[in-house]
């Protein structure tokens, strides 16, 4: 278990690492999110809402940084293991290849907390407007519990990034009806039911919910939100391990799971 | 148990099924003594990859069975991944962007070994593989022959007993070559099982105590390189151009004394043909008389080539079944 654990620090770290010194990645998750809040603001500001609703908005923008950093370096995560030819030795290596993939799955949700912070700062400090978190503890708390909801959904597709080489364009696909079903973009009031219904099973629209709630300081909202994000998050992490266990079993079966 | 640390029976791997099916491996069985250096040595295509990844758990058999260590790679790969190291060839395989040292953390994490352990054995694996001065440096700012070195520092984080290399030489300059050879030729001096697959016979005959000669998935010769190199029965080589020939006369030229096998290749109307013999008799004179009244373009006598002894061991083996 201990070493499982350092492994899995270390996988995070060195990915967190490797992808630093990619500029693309960079601009999508440092630049992007903080040019999307701003429109975002602008487009609030205009109408002269109050500072509770320009403080949701922002935080949307933020977590649309933060599905970008994801899904982004998820489906890349693991395009880019193969590509380095590190797949095949984490396969046959004894530690399974679910932690290796978890590591680098935080590692890019992790950035995506640096957008987040980074979108509240712009919006406070760049653009002047009146950001209020009632609970900063509570903000803490859905930040860290949507970082590892995302990275779950991350692993949870690069599952099928293992599968099919090519589902990185499923990845890319995915990230706009991401960002509606989890209500970052519009609130989901404004859309028709069966998105409500869909954004349920997302562990990472909890979290967002989770993180407004921190916002107007309402506790029952934000514990409902944060439980049902943990429990969703863990049925993804198990899902994923045992995904995982039989596409390996696979690949080593057929030989198309391309390894290296 | 054996002092085989290493025994593969009558193992077959087939890709894909049906009319696409391929058998890579088609039934072959071998054994590696413990401390040997042994090595597959075969042309490309031959399964030489598809046995390594057997070995490694990263293919399941399709038939046979395969043991390393008296594990079975099939029930017991946990255990198996824990005792062998390996080299797959190339560049990759690392954090490119990271350092050295950082790539030997993370596989001494990814192999579970102790920090207390990995303090000293890390320095000592640089050490050994030459790489203590770049150790500091990005893993992109090296040559191939020193991720090749790096690839092996790193195989042996968890100090396994087996050793299998695929290919470590190929795609490096000839210095690089040769520190990879010296390198792997010292592992045996620690103890190590060393299991080498390559395509260049200098190399499996300086290096191998015992090897095999894999063909088209089948093992075609084996024993130590000298017997290899007699089952070849090689050592000189005549090559004809020719157009228009009949098989016939062709066929003819098997029977001169001393030809150990014909080879035809036909482009066109032209007809290429690689005669090989025995190296203490000269055949130019039989050929010649043999097709005379034919039109010889070019005739040709040199050095026999790997090649040339992959052509006259797989022909010989044509021959017999
Ligand atoms: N994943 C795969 N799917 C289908 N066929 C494969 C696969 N991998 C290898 N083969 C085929 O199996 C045969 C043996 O390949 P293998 O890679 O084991 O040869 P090799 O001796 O390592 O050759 P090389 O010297 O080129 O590395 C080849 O004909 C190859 O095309
Ligand atoms: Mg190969």
């Amino acid at each position: 278990m201990i070493p499982r654990l350092r492994f899995l620090f270390t996988a995070w770290l060195f990915h967190l690492r490797q992808l630093a010194t990619l500029k693309l990645y960079i601009f999508d998750s440092v630049v992007l999110p903080v040019i999307l809040a701003t429109i975002a603001v602008r487009l609030v500001g205009a109408r002269g809402d109050d500072g509770g609703t320009i403080t949701t908005v922002a935080l949307g923008a933020a977590v649309m940084g933060m599905w970008a950093a994801t899904l982004s370096g998820a489906g890349g995560a693991i395009s880019r293991m193969r590509s380095m030819g590190l797949l095949e030795p984490v396969v046959a290596a004894p530690t399974p290849l679910a932690t290796a993939l978890a590591g680098n799955a935080l590692a890019s949700s992790t950035l995506g907390v640096y957008s987040v912070t980074a979108t509240l700062l712009w919006a406070r400090y760049g653009l002047g407007l009146p950001i209020t978190v009632r609970s900063p503890l509570m903000l803490v708390v859905a930040t860290l519990a949507t970082i590892a909801a995302t990275a779950a959904l991350g692993l949870l597709l690069s599952v099928s990034l293992v599968m099919y080489p090519r589902a990185q364009s499923v990845s890319n696909i995915f990230e706009y009806p991401l960002w509606i079903l989890t209500g970052a973009l519009v609130p989901l009031s404004l859309l028709p039911g069966w998105i409500g219904v869909a954004s349920w099973a997302i562990a990472p629209a909890w979290g967002v919910k989770a993180i407004q709630a921190s916002v107007t300081g309402a506790a029952t909202d934000f514990g409902v939100a944060t439980a049902l994000c943990v429990v969703i998050t863990c049925a993804y992490w198990a899902l994923s391990t045992a995904l995982l266990r039989s596409v390996e079993r696979l690949a080593r079966e057929r030989a198309t799971l391309p390894l290296s | 148990m054996s002092d085989n640390d290493i025994e593969v029976e009558n193992l077959v791997r087939v890709y894909g099924r049906g009319a696409g099916a391929r058998r890579a491996v088609d039934d072959i069985s071998f054994e590696v003594r413990h401390g040997e250096f042994f090595g597959i040595l075969g042309p490309n295509g031959a399964g030489k990859t598809t046995t390594i990844k057997v070995l490694l758990t990263t293919l399941l058999p399709t038939a046979g069975r395969v043991s390393i260590l008296g594990h079975d790679v099939v029930r017991d790969v946990q255990r198996v991944r824990r005792r062998i190291g390996y080299v797959l060839g190339g560049d990759k395989g690392f954090y490119d962007r990271l350092t050295a040292r950082q790539n030997m953390i993370y596989f001494c994490d990814l192999y579970e070994v102790p920090h207390r352990v990995q303090r000293t054995r890390i320095p000592q694996l640089l050490e050994l593989t030459g790489l203590t001065a770049r150790a500091g440096d990005k893993v992109e700012t090296f040559s191939r022959g020193m991720k090749q070195r790096l690839h092996i520092a790193r195989s042996l984080v968890h100090d396994p007993r087996v050793l299998i290399l695929d290919e470590p030489t190929s795609g490096i300059d000839p210095i690089g070559a040769r520190e990879v050879r010296d390198l792997a030729a010292g592992l045996i001096r620690l103890g190590k099982t060393v299991l080498l697959t390559t395509h260049y016979m200098q190399e499996a005959d300086a290096l191998c105590d015992r090897l095999v000669v894999l063909a088209k998935g089948r093992i075609v010769a084996s024993g130590a390189p000298r017997d290899v190199k007699q089952l070849a029965g090689i050592s000189r080589v005549t090559e004809l151009e020719l157009t228009g020939v009949e098989q016939r006369r062709l066929d003819a030229l098997r029977d001169i004394e001393g030809v150990t096998s014909v080879h035809v290749d036909v482009s066109g109307i032209q007809q290429i043909v690689r005669v090989q013999s025995a190296a203490d008799v000269d055949c130019t004179a039989a050929i010649v008389r043999a097709l005379e009244s034919e039109k010889v373009e070019r005739i040709a006598t040199r050095e026999p080539t790997l090649e040339d002894a992959y052509v006259a061991l797989i022909s010989s083996q044509d021959g017999k079944a």
